[in-house]
């Protein structure tokens, strides 16, 4: 037993150096390399004279923190979603939530702001908790929730409010790769402002998270069990799904919606670490940040004159993986 | 709705106007404005429509599933995917070509539906999560593609989403034997698909060969869709909404659903088309978004109705 958890421990240290790693090459690579050193004086110095120090410390830098931020928050806010409704197929795309959030941070930026301003967190929000509620209000049924209704009303939603982004997308013609580009997801847009708007809440916001691990546990025993230890089912069911709908709407304001990596880190953190939630959810938040940062690190590199939004390489990355989770989960589907 | 279709337009034109200038005069500028734009336009999505939308129906009798429809399958946006590989790569192509390319798409996409739901096991759920991962999937290399051709990107955008503007006597006239041919065809096999639709082993006891049937029907659905979405593009739940109100309507005999479909099919896309030219004369807004907005309640609706099918 004892071995066994320092072997976890282990894998969340290596996933962490590999992170780190990746990091590092995120900062060295694109279009134009730079050694170590380069990297130290315009990080550690702010020797911010040359143009390549603008290139590192303006450009990818906030790139990297916000691919990090929003990655944690997508898988976090996967993980709450699919521990609460014991779904591994929950996860805030599938829902709508995305589609929903950048539908509403689209309608305010084109007809209030005319400009895309990613730093609509109270909309990006409004849109999740529309999203969200729809979803469950379609798909109640009896009192109860189908998981496979809850699917297929979220796919549903996903394709609507998609389709309405395109709408609108269509009506304003000037911007409209960068809009377009914003739907798909991508941390290209990404600037300081970017990063100065949404570090505090996700990382506020993902250290709560942290410490809900005993609750979610909590969560997945039998209902009248927990009822039985003086556990209140239903007001720590709505607080956990209203972190998770913050989070995921965070990370969209970030990045846009990045398609199954909020649906792919907690269900391979719950292969690495076991469905316990105290190294489950830093496992998943860490294989979050390595797979948005990974993407956007492939996007950049593949065809230097032309990038690839990150947002397809996760799609890419995760729909032969989606393909296993059904082939494996055999139950309620 | 055909005539109506006809005389809505950035020019508004009376019955009389249209009726003159399809029959009688031929060198008036209404002949020239209805020959020339209207009319294909108008028996485009009339056929589309139907053609889709039967598609739709006869692999809701195959699958024996009523959520299924080629577009939440995968199929369309698979042909879509063709038709934007072959526009990168040669963008005056002949309409032969590019028609093989969007059947080539669409082919693609129901091979590997087939591979995935083989694989994992079939359930009307999974059938269509199979399909949401493909689509997901060709939704993504499609735009991948269009990221390297960002001057076309515009164009293609609208095509992509469904839209009849691109509509021509010139892409008619490869279409059109086609896809009549496919109707026809499927008209006159309605009972085979009604007894394929009561189970495998009634179909076999009667003396058909049950694999052979359903891949052939399998293949004239690809080609429908494949030929529709190259005409005007994939668009989203076209056959599910066409296919539920008519099931509502007429029941679910295929002998009385089939004609109901196809003019309920041909109907609509052109109720919708002419909805989206009134709405927005003065620009070309996609079809496909209009109808996506409208189906998406429809599929939450007949989920609800389908219960028993779904919580299995």
């Amino acid at each position: 037993m004892y071995k066994c958890l320092i072997n976890k421990n282990y894998f969340i240290f290596y996933i962490f150096l590999f992170l780190l790693l990746l990091c590092y090459f995120s900062l060295k690579f694109g279009m134009s390399n730079y050694s170590f050193l380069n990297i130290y004086e315009a990080i550690i110095k702010k020797n911010l004279e040359y143009e390549n120090q603008f290139i590192i410390y303006d450009v990818r830098l906030p790139r990297l923190i916000v691919g990090i931020l929003c990655g944690a928050a997508f898988a976090l806010s996967g993980s709450l979603l699919q521990t609460v409704f014991r779904n591994p197929m929950a996860a805030p795309d599938i829902l709508g939530i995305n589609s929903a959030c950048s539908f509403c941070i689209l309608l305010f930026s084109i007809y209030l702001l005319k400009d895309l301003n990613l730093s609509f967190l109270l909309s990006s929000f409004i849109g999740a908790l529309s999203g969200f509620l729809i979803a469950i209000l379609a798909s109640i049924e009896n009192k109860k929730i189908y998981h496979a209704k809850l699917i297929i009303v979220g796919i549903a939603i996903g394709v609507l409010f998609k389709s309405l982004c395109q709408f609108l997308i269509m009506q304003s013609d000037e911007k409209q790769s960068a809009f377009f580009s914003f739907i798909t997801g991508t941390l290209y847009l990404v600037s300081w402002d970017t990063v100065y708007t949404i570090f505090i809440p996700s990382l506020l916001f993902i250290i709560i998270s942290f410490f809900m691990h005993k609750k979610l546990d909590v969560l997945l025993l039998n209902e009248d069990v927990s009822n039985s230890i003086g556990f209140q089912v239903t007001k720590w069911k709505i607080i956990i799904i209203f972190i998770s709908l913050v989070l995921a709407s965070v990370a969209v304001s970030g990045c846009g919606s990045l398609g199954f990596v909020g649906l792919i880190s907690p269900n391979i953190s719950k292969i690495l670490f076991g469905s316990f939630h105290k190294l489950n959810l830093i496992g998943s938040a860490l294989i979050g940040a390595v797979l948005t940062v990974f993407s956007d690190f492939l996007g950049r590199i593949l065809f230097p004159p032309y990038e690839i939004p990150a947002g397809l390489i996760t799609i890419i990355i995760g729909v032969p993986y989606f393909v296993y989770l059904m082939k494996k989960i055999k139950i309620h589907i | 709705m055909f005539f109506y279709s006809l005389t809505v337009g950035p020019l508004k034109l009376s019955f009389y106007q249209v009726i003159d200038g399809l029959f009688f005069s031929s060198d008036s500028i209404y002949h020239r404005i209805i020959f020339e734009t209207r009319l294909p336009r108008s028996i485009t999505s009339f056929l589309t429509g139907s053609s889709l939308a039967l598609s739709g129906m006869i692999l809701q009798f195959i699958t024996k599933n009523s959520l299924a429809c080629p577009s939440l399958l995968g199929i369309n946006q698979g042909a879509g995917f063709g038709i934007v590989v072959i526009l990168a790569l040669f963008p005056f192509c002949a309409i032969p070509i590019y028609m093989s390319f969007s059947l080539l798409g669409g082919v693609l996409a129901a091979f590997l539906i087939y591979i995935i739901t083989s694989s994992i096991g079939y359930s009307p759920l999974r059938l269509i999560l199979a399909g949401q991962a493909i689509n997901a999937l060709f939704y993504a290399l499609t735009q991948a593609i269009l990221i390297f051709l960002p001057t076309r990107s515009g164009v293609i955008l609208i095509n992509i989403n469904g839209s009849l503007s691109s509509s021509s006597w010139e892409l008619l006239k490869y279409h059109f034997p086609v896809l009549i041919i496919c109707l026809f065809f499927i008209m006159l096999n309605l009972k085979k698909i009604h007894i394929l639709s009561l189970g495998e082993q009634v179909a076999s006891s009667l003396g058909l060969n049950v694999k052979k049937l359903i891949l052939f029907f399998l293949i004239i659905v690809v080609m429908m869709c494949s030929f529709s979405v190259s005409m005007i593009g994939p668009i989203l739940f076209f056959p599910l909404i066409v296919n539920h109100f008519s099931k509502k309507i007429v029941g679910e005999n295929p002998f009385i659903l089939a004609p109901a479909v196809i003019i309920f099919g041909a109907n609509f896309m052109l109720i919708s088309d002419i909805v989206m030219r009134v709405l927005f004369h003065d620009k070309e807004v996609a079809i496909g978004l209009f109808i996506s907005i409208l189906g998406a309640p429809i599929l939450i609706f007949s989920s609800k109705l389908r219960k028993k099918i779904i919580s299995v």
